[in-house]
């Protein structure tokens, strides 16, 4: 029986524990290296260059001077044939009309609920989502659990497109442990970080043959993120 | 996988044979080397981090009980299960009792020391089920028969040939194939594996008391198709894995990513704290945590050793030694190599079955400068072999070697003696090579060895001189 392992490990354990009780928990806030950015940098940039750094393409449309055609061009010299979006509800509280970019740039472009299943996703190109979160210190995107939207539409198409609003753009990775375990506003509502989220930072890679890096294993070859000059309240 | 690292020398003899092996452990130890100097460099806080990174992990282990139990706990209230298992075999069972409970045929593993360590794929395999390694050096390795040689990258080993040859047989890709070719050929046959998968089994990096979360730290995607498509999800983890606190994660993951490959966080990492949500269409519908024991709660009542369930598996100390980057990881006969391998294999298999391990270090130190969490691995290996030796396991000669030098290091005058004695003979051996006059298993171990010459006078004399010029 399993079970009985459990209590005799316990058992072990506990009449060795060296620890005093209740220290587990006890908060111990960690300190912020000097690399991390702070207030006063511009994330943007910071977030753009990291992520550029490690095979990502990344563009501060906040930025540029015509956003649309900047992200529509991005999308049209993938010369991918369909993209698959979200339901997310926050898509209609951009002013950039991203359904339309996709469309008049050559793609049938479908948008899903939750329930399509990853066999569905893989027939397509493009996977396009919001980011839930982004962390500049190291150019990575966070995709938590939502109710409408997929884990692998960021995963099994070819390519991913995320669109990151500028209030989710946070510095170092302290910001961001900070902001869930807080409930920063970014986190709340159906943002669900406590059952699930992962970290994308760049394309899929492996270094596994020979220790010669490529591009494009298991997950997307191409990561586009693109940072909004704009935001979206979560309240 | 059964042990042999009682015939570390008969293993790494081998090994110095190959020169394809030496090639590449050039290869990737310069560059493992670059890439981990950068990424230490470019982060002025490092030590910071590192006293960091070992204290919150301290604070873990000396609690242990209460860290796993939270961690059960909060697993738990969001639907999943947690399982203690003994022994590999107990393991072993446990895994494929959820599999047939759960009706699931084809399964995908993602990259797992601790799988390796429990034999895992040859007991489903044997159950008849079909079992694809997802990581693509796991895959090369599968493919082969073979084991992993590295912890971080399993199919180091191997030349781009060899894994064309792989494929060429199996998936009857191109034999000339290059390594963009080989990557997408086995992209497209994983692919079609994951898709079809219904068990998706992954070890962790970490898991959080605090949070109830397991956390899957790589590159390629796997871990994340594993834990994203099959119906069930099995993580098979080391009681030592727990950290206290999410916000741990911060220091810890730097110091991994860091050490590990350079990179200031790999491509993914997972965060998984519950099966799929209401409202979510995929993930999986089932989630457990099968603990492993096996030897570690053993380890950890040694308080002179405890401190080696704190490594985090970044490979550096491997990267950094001169022995493991001459002989490479098969030669330590299990699945933990490097001098984290010679210090934690004897605790798993028995220090009677690995006995040479904690030999097999020069005991340069590099390990325990480079090591991400200050784990003080060239004691530990000290400490192992006066173990060694009263546990009757060393040999003969060594015995009585210690017990010659114990008697000379006590008396000075015998010392100093034999020095002099000693001086002209070494350097006529340097000068002809030492394979020349030896013979045996001594002569192999020469041959890829040479002996510095040493100076004509001995360091006391010139101590004596030095101080009397006024130290200039
Ligand atoms: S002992 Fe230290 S350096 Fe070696 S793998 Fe573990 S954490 Fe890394």
């Amino acid at each position: 029986m399993p079970g009985d392992y459990r209590e005799r490990l316990f058992g072990f354990l506990r009449s060795r524990a060296a620890g005093q009780p209740g220290e587990l928990l006890v908060e111990d806030p960690a300190p912020r290296p000097s690399t991390a950015p702070g207030a006063g940098d511009d994330l943007a940039e910071r977030f753009r260059a990291e992520l550029c750094a490690v095979g990502g393409e990344a563009v501060n449309l906040g930025a540029v001077e015509d956003p649309a055609a900047e992200l529509g061009n991005w999308v049209k010299g993938l010369g991918l044939e369909s993209a698959v979006m979200d339901s997310d509800p926050a898509w209609e509280l951009l002013s950039l009309p991203v359904r339309e970019l996709l469309d008049s740039a050559g793609l049938a472009v479908d948008s899903v609920g939750s329930s399509v299943t990853p066999q569905e996703l893989a027939a397509y190109d493009l996977g396009v989502t919001l980011a839930d979160a982004a962390i500049a210190e190291t150019g990575t995107i966070v995709q938590c659990a939502r109710p409408f939207r997929p884990r692998s539409i960021s995963l099994v198409p070819r390519c991913h497109l995320v669109l990151v609003p500028g209030d989710r753009l946070l510095g170092g990775l302290e910001d961001f442990f900070e902001g869930i375990d807080e409930g920063a506003s970014w986190a709340a509502g159906d943002a669900d970080f406590d059952s699930y989220f992962t970290w994308i930072t760049g394309p899929s890679r492996t270094a596994d043959i020979e220790k010669t890096l490529t591009i494009g294993v298991h997950g997307p070859e191409r990561t586009g993120a693109f940072v909004l000059g704009e935001g979206v309240s979560d309240d | 996988m059964r042990p042999r690292s009682d015939q570390f020398h008969e293993l790494s003899s081998e090994a110095l044979e190959d020169s394809f092996l030496r090639e590449a452990l050039k290869r990737a130890s310069s560059s493992f080397h670059a890439a981990k100097t950068d990424a230490v460099d470019s982060m002025p806080d490092w030590e910071e981090l590192r006293q960091r990174g070992h204290d919150r992990k301290n604070r873990a282990i000396e609690n242990l009980p209460e860290a796993l139990e939270v961690f059960e706990k909060n697993l738990r209230s969001r639907g999943g299960e947690v399982h203690y298992c003994e022994d590999g075999a107990a393991a072993r069972d446990q895994v494929l009792s959820i599999i047939r409970s759960s009706g699931g045929r084809s399964v995908t593993k993602s990259k797992s020391m601790v799988t390796e360590e429990i034999a895992l794929n040859d007991h489903l395999e044997a159950a008849g089920l079909s079992v694809l390694e997802g990581d693509l050096g796991e895959y090369i390795i599968q493919l082969a028969g073979e084991h992993p040689s590295h912890i971080i990258a399993p199919a180091i080993h191997k030349s781009r040939e060899e894994v064309a040859e792989l494929f060429h047989d199996h998936l009857g890709s191109d034999p000339d194939a290059d390594i963009p070719e080989l990557t997408r050929v086995a992209r497209e046959t994983l692919r079609e594996a994951f898709l079809g998968a219904d068990i998706g089994i992954s070890g962790a990096n970490f898991v959080i008391a605090e949070t109830g979360t397991i956390v899957l730290v790589e590159n390629e995607g796997n871990i994340r198709m594993s834990t994203t498509v099959p119906r069930v999800h099995i993580a098979v983890v080391g009681i030592e894995k727990v950290l206290p606190r999410r916000s741990d994660l911060a220091a810890l993951l730097r110091l991994l990513c860091r050490s590990a490959t350079g990179q200031r966080v790999t491509s993914y990492i997972s965060f998984i704290s519950s099966p799929r949500t209401g409202g979510e269409g995929d993930g999986p519908e089932k989630l457990h945590v099968v603990f492993l024991d096996a030897g570690r709660s053993r380890l950890w009542a040694d308080p002179t050793q405890r401190e080696a369930l704190n490594c985090i598996r970044c490979g550096a100390c491997l990267n950094f030694c001169p022995v493991y980057g001459s002989v490479g990881g098969h030669s330590y006969g299990w699945v933990y190599p490097g001098p984290i391998g010679s210090v934690i294999t004897p605790h798993y298999v028995g220090i009677e079955k690995a006995s040479q391990l904690p030999q097999a270090s020069s005991l340069c130190g590099r390990c325990g400068e480079v090591c991400p969490m200050k784990i003080p691995l060239p004691d530990m290996l000290l400490g192992l072999r006066a173990k060694a030796v009263e546990a009757g396991s060393a040999g003969f000669s060594e015995k009585l070697s210690m017990r010659v030098f114990s008697l000379l290091a006590r008396s000075p005058r015998l010392w100093r003696l034999l020095l002099a004695l000693g001086r002209p003979f070494y350097r006529l051996v340097a000068r002809a090579g030492l394979a020349s006059i030896l013979g045996g298993a001594a002569r192999r171990w020469s041959r890829s060895r040479s002996l510095p010459l040493p100076g004509r006078s001995g360091f006391r004399r010139w101590w004596r001189e030095d101080s009397e010029r006024g130290g200039e």
